[in-house]
C-alpha cells in the first residue's frame, strides 16, 4: 500500500515543469530573437533538472486516488524529463536554423511534458485524459509550427484530425466505464451485469492508447506526422508519448485486471509466475476486479497485443527500408518498436509482468529521441537535409554527433552491448519461454486441429520477430554508413553544434550503457 | 669438430641470406650489386661447406677404422659410427615427437661429397656462365640456397627433416625453371615442376605415416630407429602378418610415388624436360648430379625397409627399366641439345632405380656418384657450347664445332665416353655394376631391357655428338662469327669433371678388385643387401662376360648412330623424318597428366564456379527480392490520403471490438 | 593484469581516432599508427598471463532463474587470437592509408572497434556476452565493406550483414530455448559457458542435438563452409583489401575458435557422433574451395577461396579430436592468420599500383618491384606450407591427424590440398610478379618502407613459428576441448540479485 501523502510533497516535479513553462513564456517577450534561442532553451532544461532532483526526492505516495507516484513511475519519469530535455535542446537547434521569430515551442514543450507527467501519475480517468489533453494540445502546434511548409502542414492536419478522432474514442471508452462502475477510479469495481458495456468501454480505451503508442493498424498518423514535424518535435514526441501511453496501459490493466492497483504494491511489478496457468485458470483474485469472464478476457487480449505486436513489427520493419527521409525512416521505427511494446504488454496482460514493457519503452524512448536530436544536429534549416543523400559524410564533420547518433541507432535497432539489446533479448527471450502466449485465444477463433498446430508452431513467433528486427538492421545501416561516407561532391560543412544539444547527447549515450550494465538501475 | 653439423646447410644458407639482401639492396640499381663481390661470397660458402664434410668425412672414416679394428678384436659386429646432433624439439605433440636432428653417416658424407663438390664447381663455372644477367646476385643467392636445403634433405637424420630439405630444394628448382621469368613459358615450366612434386611429395608424407604406423606410435621417426626396427629379428613375425605386409606395402609404394616425383621416374616424370628452361647450370647441378638423384638416396636411406617389402622393390625395379628405356628412346628425337641431356638423365636415372629395385642399393649409388660427374659435364659442356654460340640450343643449327671449343669437346668427349659405357669410362663401371646385378638378382627380363636401354643410350648421346662436334658445321653466319670458348671460370670445372668423369669410376672397379665405394656403404646397406641376397639365385656368368655384352651394347649403338645421323642427314631444312611419328610417343606421360589430373580438376572447377555459385547465389536474390518487394508494397499502401488511412484505422478497430464480442458475449 | 584493460583499449582507441583531425591524414596516419601499437602492445600481454578469469559478476536476470553473467577469461589459445588481432591492427592501419586517403580516420575507428569486438569474443565466459561480442564484430565489418569498398560494397554489404546475421539466428534462439527450459524445469540457470555444459547434460538429447546444429551453423557461416560461404568471396574482394584482410585474418578465425570453444566442449556427444559429417564438409569445402580458386580472375577472389580451403580442412582435422589435430588446428589459426592477411594487404598495395583487381592487370611486379615480390612470394609460400614457414606445421599435424583417425584414402584427399593449393598460389604468383606488365610500366610501384616495415614481422613470425612451434602447440592443449577457461572462474553474486532470490 502506497502511503497516501501531501499533493504539494507528490507534485512537486509537474508543479516545477509548469513554473518553468511560465517563467519560459514570461522571459520570451523581453529577449531579442538570438537572445530567445539562447537562453530559453536552457531555462527551461534547467526547470527540467531541477523537476528531476525534486523527483529524486518524492517519497512514494498516492493522493486521493488521483495520482501516485512510485519506483516504476518515477523511473518513467526521470526517463521522461531526459526525453524532453533532449527534445528541447534539438528544438533550439530547429528553430535557430530556421531563425523562428518566437519562444512559445519552448514553452508547448514543457507543457505537453507536464501533461505527459501527469498521465503519468494518474489513477483516475479525468485526471489521465486532463493529462492525456494537455499533451496533445501542447504538441498539435509544436508539430505545425513551420507554416511555410507543406508538409509540416499536412502532418498537423493529419495528427490532430486522427489525434482527435482517437481521443473521442478514449473518451467513449471512459464514458462507458463510468456507466459500468459508477466511478472513475482506475481501481473501481463493476457493478454487476454491466460487464458488455464495461468491457467496450475498456476496449475504447485502451484503443485510444494503442493510437498514441502508434500500434497497427492505429499508426497511419505516425509516418506524416513525424516526417513534417520539426526534428526537434519528433525528438520530444517520438520517446514521451509512448512513454506515457505505455505508462497508462501499465497502470489500467493491472488496476482493474490483476485485481491490485500498480500503485498499492510497494516496490516493483512481481516476476512471472512460471509455470505459466493452464487455460482458464486466471489469476489470484485479490480484492476488487474480480469478476467470471476474467480469465476469458485476458487471452483475448494477449491475442490483441501480441498480433498487433506482431504486425507492427512486420510493417515496421519493413517500411523502415526504403525510407530516405530520416525522420519517417525514425517513425516506421518508432511502429515497429511499438511492436515490440505491444508483445511486451501482451507478455504483462498474461503475467502481469510489467518490466519488459517498461524497460523497453525507457530504453526506446531514449534512443530514438536521442537520434532526432542529433539528425537536428546535421540536418540544416528546416530540416530539408534529413534525407540519406544529403546526409552524407556530415558524420564526419561533427564526430560526436556521428558517434552519438551510430550508438543509438545500435540501440535502437537492439544491437549489443547497447540497452536496445539487452531490451529486446529479454523481451523475446521471456516470449519464448511462455511459447503459448496468445495461443489460447487462438485456439478459440480457429477449429481446434488449426489451433494444436498453431500451438506446436507458435514458439516461431518470437523467431519471426526477431527476423524482422534483423532484416530492418539493414535500414538503420544505411543512415549509418550515410553520415560516415564521404560525399562524392564538394561535402558541405555542418555549423557548429549547440553545447546543449551535445551534453544531452552525451547523456543519452551514458544512459543506454548504464542501462544495459545495469537494467536493475531501474527495478529490472 | 663433430657438434658442427648444423654449419653444413647454414653455410650456404648464410650466403644465400647476403646475395638475397644484396640483390634486395641493388635492385634498384641498373645493373645490380658488383658481380665481384657476389660471385666471390655465392662460391666461398659452398667451398667452405664441402671442406667442412671433407674434415668431418675424415673423421668419420677413423673412427669407422677404429670400431672395425674393435670388433674384429673382440669378434662382435660393432655398430658403425655416424655423427649425430639434435637441434631440439621441431613438432613434439601428442603421439608425435619430431625432433630437429642432422646425421652425418658414410651415406651422407658421400651425397654431401659430391653434393658440396660438384656444387661448388658449377657455383663456379655459373660466375662465368650468368656473368651479364641481370639478376646474377638474385641467381646466386638461389642457387645456394638450393645447396642448402640439398644438405638438409641429405643430413636429416629422419624423414621429416629430410622432407624439409625434400621441399626445399623442388621450391629452390621452381626458383630457377623459372629465373628468366619475364617469360610465361618459363613461369608454366616451373609450376608444372612444383606441382607435380607435390604430388610426389604427398606420396612422402603418407608413407612416412604409413611407416610410423607399423612402427607403433611413440616411437620416434629417425633412420637411425627405423633401420634398428626393422633390422631386429624380434619384428620379423610381426611383419609377416597379412596386415602388417599389405600396410608395409602401402607405405614403401607411397614412398617411392615421393621418389617417381623428385627423381622423374614413371608416371612423374614429365617435369624434368620442361625444367630445362632453367639457366644451364641449374640443369647441371639439380636437373642432373644432385636433386633428381635424392630418390635413389631415400631408397638407400631406407635400404632396410624397402628390402622388407619385396612386391614394392619388383615394383621399383620395373618402373626403373621401363623409364630408363621410355626415356632413352625419347633422347633419340630431341633437337634441343638440352633436352637430349635431359631424357637422357631421366634414362640414367631409371638405370639407378632398377639397380635399387633388384637390391643393389650401393651399385645404384655409385651410379648416381659417376653419373654426377658425367653428367654434369656434359650439361657443363652444353651450357659452354650454348654460350658460345650466343643462346643456339637447337643441335639441328650446330655441328663442326670441334675445331672451334677444343676444351668444350674435350670435356664433352669425356661425359659422351662415360656414359656410353665405353671401357674405363666411369660410366662403364657403374652401369656394368648395376647390369651384373639386375642380371644376378632380377631375371633376364630386366636384364634385357636394361641392356637394350643402354645401347639407345649410346646411339642417341652419339647422336648429339656428331651433330654439334663432328657434322658439317649448319650454324648461322651471324652467329658463326663470334663463336668463343668460354672463359676460364667455366673451363676449370670442365677440366676437373671431365677428368672426373673419365676417373671416379675406378673407386668399384670390381673387376680389378677396387672397392673402396662398396666399403663405404656397407656399413649403411650392406646389411639389407645381405638379407636380399639370401634368396637370389648364386653368382651368374663372371663379371667380365656381362662387362663384355655392356661395351659391345655401347659400340653397336655407337655404330648404329654413325650409321644412320651420317653428315648429310639434315639437308632438307633441319627435318628429322622419324620427328612428327614420335610425337604420340614422347606427350604420352603429358597426356596421362592430363587425362588424370588436369582435365576432371578442370570440369570440375568450372561446374562449380559457373554453376554452382550462381545457382546457390540467385536463391538467394529471389529471397531478398520477396523482402524488398513487401516493404514497397507497405510503403505503397502509406502513401494514401488521410481519409484511407481514417477508414483504415476505424476499420480496424471495428475488427477488434467485433472479434471481442465474439470472444466474449 | 585485468583482462577488461585489455578489451577496453581498442575500444577507446576508436572513440579517441574519431575526434582526430580529418584534414590532415599525415598527422592522422600517425595518431593512429601509434594508438594501434600501444593497443598491439597491450593485446600481447595475455599470452603472458597464462591462464587467467576475471570473476564473474551476474549482468542480467529476466526471468526468475535464469541469471546471464559478465566476465572474462583467457587461455593459450585465445591469448594468441587477441594477439594476432593486436598485431595486425596496425599492419591493416599502415596499408589501408593507400586505399582510403583521408578517411583513414574512420577506417582506423573502424578498425578499432571490430578489434574490441573480437577481443571480446575470445576472452567471453558467458553465451550471451559471447554472442554479443560476435554480433558487434559484424558492424564496423559491414561498415568496412560499405564504405571504403569497391564499386558494388553497398550490396556486398548487405549480402554480408544480412548473412551473418540469419546465421547467428539459430544461436540466439538456443539460447532462448536454454532460458525457456531452465523456467519450465525450476532448474535455476546460468549461462556461463561451464554451467551451461553441465545444465546441458541433463537436456534430452534429441532437444540438444537441434541446439547442436543451431550453435553449429552460427559458425559454419563464419568459418565459412560450402554452401554457406556465397558472402565470403564478394565481401573479400569488395571490401577494403586491408579490411578484408582482418576479416579472413581473424574474423574467419572466430568460426573456428567458436568450435573449439562453445560446439565441441558444451556438445561432446554430438559432436563426437556427427564428427564424420564435419569432416566430410570440411573435406568438400576444402577441395570446393580449391577447385573455385583455380578459375577465379580476381587477386582477392582467389585469396577468399583458397582462404575457404584452407579452413576447411581446419574444420576436418579438429573433428578427429586428436591431440595433434588440436595443436595443429591452432598452428593453423595463427599461421593462416598471418600468411593469409599479409596476402590481402599485398594484395591491396598492388591493387593501388595497377588500379585495377583483374588478375590479368598485374605482372612482371618481380621486376618493378622487387621487394614487393620477395614478400609477396614468401608469403604465398607459407600459405602453400612450404616446411620451414608455420603453414608447413599446421599441415602436416592435420593430415597426420586425419590420416590417424580416418585411414590413408582420407588422409590422401585432405592431402591433396598440398597440390592444389600450390596450383592456385602459384597461379597467383606467376600471373603477379612474373610475365610481362600489362599496366603502365610508369605506374608507381615502389613497396613503400611504412608498409614494408610493419609486413616484414609477419615473415618473421612465420618463419619463427616454422621453426619452433613449440609455443603454439603449448596452446593446444589437450584438454582444449574438454576445459573451460571459465571453470574455474569466481562467481561473484550481487546483494540485490541475492535479495531478488
Amino acid at each position: 500500500m502506497l502511503p497516501p501523502v501531501d499533493l504539494m510533497a507528490l507534485m512537486g516535479p509537474i508543479l516545477l515543469l509548469v513554473v518553468g513553462a511560465l517563467a519560459t513564456l514570461v522571459a520570451e517577450p523581453f529577449l531579442s530573437k538570438e537572445d530567445k534561442h539562447t537562453f530559453l532553451p536552457w531555462i527551461g532544461v534547467a526547470f527540467l533538472a531541477l523537476a528531476g532532483v525534486v523527483l529524486h526526492q518524492v517519497r512514494p505516495g498516492e493522493f486521493g486516488g488521483m495520482f501516485a507516484l512510485d519506483p516504476w513511475r518515477g523511473a518513467l519519469f526521470g526517463a521522461l524529463l531526459l526525453v524532453s530535455a533532449v527534445g528541447l535542446s534539438a528544438l533550439q537547434r530547429n528553430l535557430r536554423n530556421d531563425d523562428f521569430a518566437g519562444g512559445e515551442p519552448y514553452v508547448l514543450l514543457l507543457l505537453a511534458t507536464v501533461g505527459i507527467g501527469l498521465m503519468l501519475m494518474a489513477t483516475h480517468f479525468i485526471a489521465l485524459f486532463m493529462g492525456m489533453e494537455i499533451a496533445s494540445l501542447a504538441i498539435y502546434p509544436m508539430v505545425g509550427f513551420r507554416r511555410d511548409q507543406a508538409v509540416s502542414n499536412e502532418a498537423v492536419l493529419k495528427y490532430f484530425s486522427m489525434g482527435a478522432v482517437f481521443s473521442a474514442v478514449f473518451l467513449m471508452g471512459t464514458a462507458m466505464i463510468y456507466g459500468a462502475t459508477g466511478g472513475l477510479g482506475f481501481a473501481t469495481v463493476m457493478l454487476g451485469s454491466r460487464v458488455g458495456i464495461y468491457l467496450l468501454g475498456y476496449a475504447l480505451v485502451t484503443v485510444g492508447l494503442l493510437f498514441k503508442l502508434g500500434v497497427v493498424p492505429f499508426h497511419f498518423w505516425s509516418p506524416d506526422a513525424y516526417g513534417g514535424a520539426p526534428s526537434g518535435v519528433v525528438s520530444f514526441m517520438a520517446g514521451a508519448v509512448k512513454i506515457g501511453a505505455v505508462a497508462v496501459l501499465a497502470n489500467l490493466w493491472s488496476s482493474h485486471f490483476f485485481g491490485f492497483a500498480l500503485h498499492y504494491t510497494g516496490q516493483s511489478l512481481p516476476g512471472i509466475h512460471y509455470p505459466p496457468p493452464p487455460m482458464g485458470i486466471s489469476y489470484p483474485l485479490l480484492g476488487v476486479g474480480a469478476f467470471p469472464e476474467k480469465a476469458m478476457i485476458l487471452r483475448a487480449w494477449q491475442f490483441v497485443f501480441v498480433f498487433g505486436g506482431v504486425a507492427s513489427v512486420v510493417v515496421g520493419s519493413l517500411a523502415l527500408l526504403g525510407q530516405t527521409s530520416v525522420r519517417r525512416m525514425m517513425a516506421y521505427s518508432g511502429v515497429a518498436n511499438a511492436g515490440f511494446l505491444a508483445l511486451a504488454l501482451g507478455l504483462f496482460v498474461k503475467h502481469a509482468d510489467a518490466r519488459f514493457a517498461l524497460y523497453y519503452v525507457v530504453v526506446y524512448a531514449l534512443g530514438t529521441s536521442g537520434v532526432v536530436a542529433a539528425l537536428a544536429a546535421l540536418s540544416g534549416r528546416g530540416d530539408i537535409h534529413d534525407d540519406l543523400a544529403s546526409l552524407v559524410g556530415t558524420g564526419r564533420r561533427r564526430p560526436l554527433v556521428g558517434l552519438a547518433l551510430t550508438v543509438l541507432v545500435a540501440s535502437v535497432a537492439g544491437l549489443p552491448f547497447t540497452a536496445g539489446f539487452v531490451a529486446k533479448f529479454q523481451l523475446l527471450a521471456a516470449l519464448f519461454t511462455d511459447g503459448r502466449i496468445g495461443v489460447e485465444a487462438l485456439s478459440l477463433i480457429l477449429p481446434a486441429s488449426l489451433a494444436s498446430q498453431a500451438t506446436t508452431l507458435f514458439p516461431a513467433l518470437p523467431v519471426f520477430v526477431l527476423l524482422c528486427a534483423l532484416i530492418s538492421v539493414a535500414g538503420y545501416f544505411r543512415l549509418v554508413v550515410a553520415i560516415w561516407t564521404e560525399p562524392a561532391t564538394g561535402a558541405k560543412e555542418v555549423e557548429k553544434v549547440p553545447v546543449l544539444l551535445s551534453i544531452v547527447l552525451v547523456l543519452c549515450m551514458l544512459a543506454i550503457f548504464a542501462l544495459a550494465i545495469q537494467p536493475r538501475a531501474i527495478g529490472f | 669438430m663433430t657438434n658442427l653439423l648444423w654449419l653444413l646447410p647454414v653455410l650456404p644458407a648464410a650466403g644465400f641470406a647476403i646475395n638475397g639482401l644484396l640483390a634486395l639492396a641493388g635492385s634498384r640499381r641498373g645493373e645490380g650489386p658488383d658481380r665481384g663481390i657476389v660471385g666471390f661470397l655465392a662460391v666461398l660458402f659452398p667451398v667452405l661447406s664441402f671442406l667442412l664434410t671433407v674434415a668431418l668425412w675424415w673423421n668419420l672414416s677413423e673412427a669407422t677404422e677404429m670400431v672395425r679394428g674393435q670388433s674384429e678384436l673382440l669378434g662382435v659386429k660393432l655398430q658403425a659410427p655416424a655423427f649425430a646432433q639434435t637441434m631440439g624439439d621441431w613438432i613434439r605433440v601428442g603421439d608425435l615427437s619430431i625432433s630437429f636432428g642432422f646425421r652425418f653417416d658414410k651415406l651422407t658424407g658421400i651425397m654431401l661429397l659430391f653434393v658440396t663438390g660438384i656444387g661448388s664447381l658449377i657455383h663456379l663455372y655459373s660466375i662465368g656462365y650468368m656473368a651479364n644477367d641481370r639478376g646474377f646476385a638474385r641467381y646466386m643467392a638461389y642457387l645456394n640456397l638450393f645447396l642448402a636445403n640439398m644438405v638438409v634433405l641429405v643430413l636429416g637424420d629422419g624423414p621429416v627433416v629430410t622432407f624439409l630439405g625434400w621441399e626445399g630444394v623442388g621450391l629452390c628448382s621452381y626458383l630457377l625453371i623459372g629465373f628468366w621469368h619475364h617469360d610465361e613459358s618459363n613461369g608454366s615450366a616451373a609450376t608444372k615442376a612444383f606441382l607435380v612434386n607435390r604430388v610426389g611429395d604427398l606420396g612422402f608424407l603418407v608413407g612416412v605415416f604409413l611407416l610410423w604406423q607399423i612402427m607403433g606410435p611413440g616411437s620416434s621417426l629417425t633412420y637411425e630407429a627405423i633401420s634398428a626396427w626393422f633390422r631386429d629379428p624380434a619384428h620379423l613375425q610381426q611383419l609377416a602378418m597379412p596386415g602388417v605386409a599389405t600396410l608395409l606395402t602401402l607405405s614403401t609404394v607411397f614412398l617411392f610415388v615421393g621418389c617417381t616425383g623428385k627423381s622423374a621416374q614413371i608416371p612423374l616424370l614429365t617435369w624434368l624436360p620442361d625444367a630445362m628452361a632453367g639457366p644451364t647450370p641449374v640443369s647441371a647441378l639439380i636437373h642432373a648430379a644432385t636433386m633428381v638423384t635424392s630418390g635413389v638416396f631415400l631408397l638407400a636411406r631406407m635400404a632396410d625397409v624397402f628390402v622388407a617389402a619385396p612386391f614394392t622393390l619388383h615394383l621399383i625395379a620395373w618402373v626403373g627399366a621401363l623409364t630408363a628405356a621410355w626415356a632413352a628412346v625419347t633422347g633419340l628425337f630431341q633437337h634441343d641439345i638440352k633436352k637430349v641431356l635431359a631424357y637422357s638423365t631421366v634414362s640414367q636415372l631409371g638405370f639407378m632405380f632398377l639397380a635399387a629395385g633388384v637390391g643393389a642399393f650401393d651399385a645404384g649409388l655409385f651410379h648416381v656418384f659417376t653419373h654426377a660427374f658425367f653428367k654434369a659435364v656434359l650439361f657443363l659442356g652444353a651450357g659452354s657450347v650454348i654460350h658460345a654460340l650466343s643462346g643456339e640450343q637447337d643441335i639441328r643449327r650446330m655441328g663442326g664445332l670441334v675445331r672451334k671449343l677444343p676444351v668444350t669437346f674435350a670435356a664433352m668427349f669425356a661425359g659422351w665416353y662415360a656414359i656410353v659405357g665405353l671401357p674405363l669410362g666411369a660410366g662403364f663401371w657403374s652401369k656394368d655394376m648395376i647390369l651384373e646385378r639386375v642380371y644376378v638378382h632380377g631375371g633376364i627380363g630386366l636384364y634385357a631391357i636394361a641392356l637394350g636401354s643402354a645401347v639407345v643410350t649410346a646411339v642417341y648421346m652419339t647422336r648429339m655428338m656428331i651433330l654439334v662436334f663432328w657434322s658439317p658445321s649448319r650454324v648461322d653466319h651471324e652467329v658463326a662469327h663470334h663463336i668463343h670458348e668460354s672463359p676460364p671460370s667455366m673451363q676449370i670445372p670442365l677440366w676437373i669433371l671431365g677428368v672426373g668423369a673419365l676417373s671416379v669410376g675406378f673407386l668399384w672397379a670390381d673387376m680389378i678388385h677396387l672397392d673402396w665405394f662398396s666399403r663405404q656403404l656397407s656399413d649403411v646397406v650392406g646389411a639389407a643387401q645381405a638379407s636380399l641376397a639370401g634368396d637370389a639365385p648364386g653368382h651368374g656368368p663372371s663379371p667380365w662376360l656381362l662387362a663384355s655384352f655392356g661395351v659391345t651394347a655401347a659400340v653397336v649403338g655407337i655404330l648404329v648412330a654413325f650409321g644412320l645421323f651420317r653428315s648429310g642427314y639434315f639437308r632438307e631444312n633441319g627435318r628429322e623424318p622419324m620427328d612428327y611419328r614420335a610425337r604420340w610417343w614422347m606427350l604420352a606421360f603429358d597426356g596421362l597428366h592430363t587425362l588424370v589430373g588436369i582435365w576432371p580438376a578442370t570440369v570440375v572447377s568450372w561446374v562449380l564456379d559457373t554453376w554452382i555459385q550462381p545457382l546457390l547465389m540467385g536463391l538467394l536474390r529471389i529471397f531478398a527480392w520477396l523482402v524488398e518487394v513487401a516493404g514497397s508494397t507497405l510503403r505503397l499502401l502509406q502513401r494514401s490520403r488521410l481519409r484511407t488511412n481514417m477508414a483504415l484505422s476505424v476499420l480496424g478497430l471495428a475488427l477488434l471490438l467485433l472479434f471481442l464480442a465474439r470472444e466474449l458475449l | 593484469m585485468n583482462l577488461h584493460l585489455v578489451l577496453l583499449a581498442p575500444i577507446v582507441a576508436s572513440v579517441l581516432t574519431l575526434f582526430l583531425s580529418r584534414r590532415d591524414s599525415a598527422s592522422t596516419l600517425r595518431a593512429t599508427m601509434l594508438l594501434s601499437l600501444v593497443v598491439a602492445g597491450i593485446s600481447l600481454v595475455p599470452l603472458f598471463g597464462g591462464e587467467t578469469t576475471t570473476e564473474l559478476r551476474t549482468w542480467l536476470r529476466p526471468m526468475g532463474n535464469l541469471s546471464i553473467r559478465w566476465g572474462l577469461a583467457s587461455d593459450g589459445f585465445s591469448a594468441w587470437l587477441v594477439a594476432l588481432t593486436g598485431i595486425l591492427v596496425p599492419v591493416s592501419i599502415a596499408t589501408a592509408r593507400g586505399q582510403v586517403g583521408e578517411r583513414l580516420r574512420e577506417f582506423a575507428a573502424a578498425v578499432f572497434f571490430m578489434q574490441a569486438g573480437l577481443v571480446g569474443v575470445f576472452l567471453s565466459v558467458d553465451l550471451l556476452q559471447f554472442y554479443g561480442f560476435f554480433e558487434v564484430i559484424l558492424l564496423p565489418a559491414t561498415i568496412l565493406i560499405a564504405m571504403f569498398g569497391g564499386r558494388d560494397r553497398r550490396r556486398v554489404a548487405l549480402l554480408f550483414l544480412l548473412f551473418s546475421l540469419a546465421g547467428s539466428i539459430p544461436l540466439f534462439v538456443s539460447i532462448w530455448w536454454m532460458a525457456a527450459e531452465a523456467v519450465r524445469t525450476q532448474v535455476p540457470l546460468s549461462l556461463d559457458l561451464e554451467s551451461v555444459r553441465l545444465f546441458l547434460l541433463t537436456v534430452d538429447p534429441q532437444v540438444r542435438f537441434w541446439l547442436f546444429a543451431a550453435a553449429s551453423v552460427a559458425f559454419l557461416v563464419k568459418l565459412p563452409v560450402v554452401p554457406l560461404h556465397l558472402w565470403q568471396a564478394d565481401a573479400y574482394s569488395e571490401g577494403p583489401a586491408a579490411g578484408s584482410a582482418l576479416l579472413t585474418g581473424v574474423m574467419a578465425k572466430v568460426g573456428l575458435y567458436g568450435f573449439i570453444r562453445i560446439v565441441v566442449p558444451l556438445f561432446p556427444v554430438e559432436s563426437a557422433l556427427h564428427a564424420k559429417f564435419f569432416v566430410v564438409l570440411g573435406l568438400v569445402t576444402m577441395l570446393s574451395g580449391a577447385l573455385i580458386a583455380l578459375r577465379q580472375r580476381e587477386v582477392r577472389r582467389v585469396l577468399a577461396f583458397s582462404s575457404l580451403s584452407h579452413l576447411g580442412l581446419g574444420l576436418a582435422a579438429l573433428f578427429t579430436f586428436r591431440p595433434e589435430a588440436l595443436a595443429g588446428v591452432v598452428v593453423l589459426v595463427v599461421a593462416h592468420g598471418l600468411s593469409a592477411s599479409a596476402l590481402f594487404f599485398l594484395a591491396g598495395i598492388a591493387e593501388g599500383w595497377s588500379r585495377s583487381r583483374h588478375i590479368d592487370d598485374f605482372g612482371s611486379l618481380a621486376r618493378r618491384s622487387p621487394l614487393f615480390a620477395v614478400l609477396f612470394a614468401l608469403f604465398a609460400l607459407a600459405s602453400v606450407g612450404i616446411p620451414g614457414t608455420a603453414g608447413f606445421v599446421a599441415e602436416f599435424l592435420m593430415l597426420f591427424s586425419l590420416w590417424k583417425v580416418f585411414g590413408v584414402w582420407v588422409a590422401l584427399v585432405a592431402g591433396s590440398t598440398l597440390v592444389f593449393s600450390a596450383a592456385y598460389t602459384l597461379r597467383l604468383v606467376q600471373k603477379m610478379l612474373y610475365g610481362t606488365s600489362h599496366a603502365s610500366e610508369d605506374s608507381a610501384s615502389q613497396m613503400p618502407a611504412l608498409e614494408a616495415t610493419v609486413v616484414i614481422p609477419l615473415v618473421v613470425a612465420l618463419v619463427a613459428f616454422g621453426f619452433l612451434p613449440g609455443p603454439l602447440l603449448k596452446a593446444g592443449r589437450a584438454d582444449l576441448l574438454t576445459r573451460l577457461p571459465s571453470a574455474q572462474a569466481k562467481v561473484v553474486e550481487d546483494a540485490s540479485h541475492a535479495a531478488a532470490r
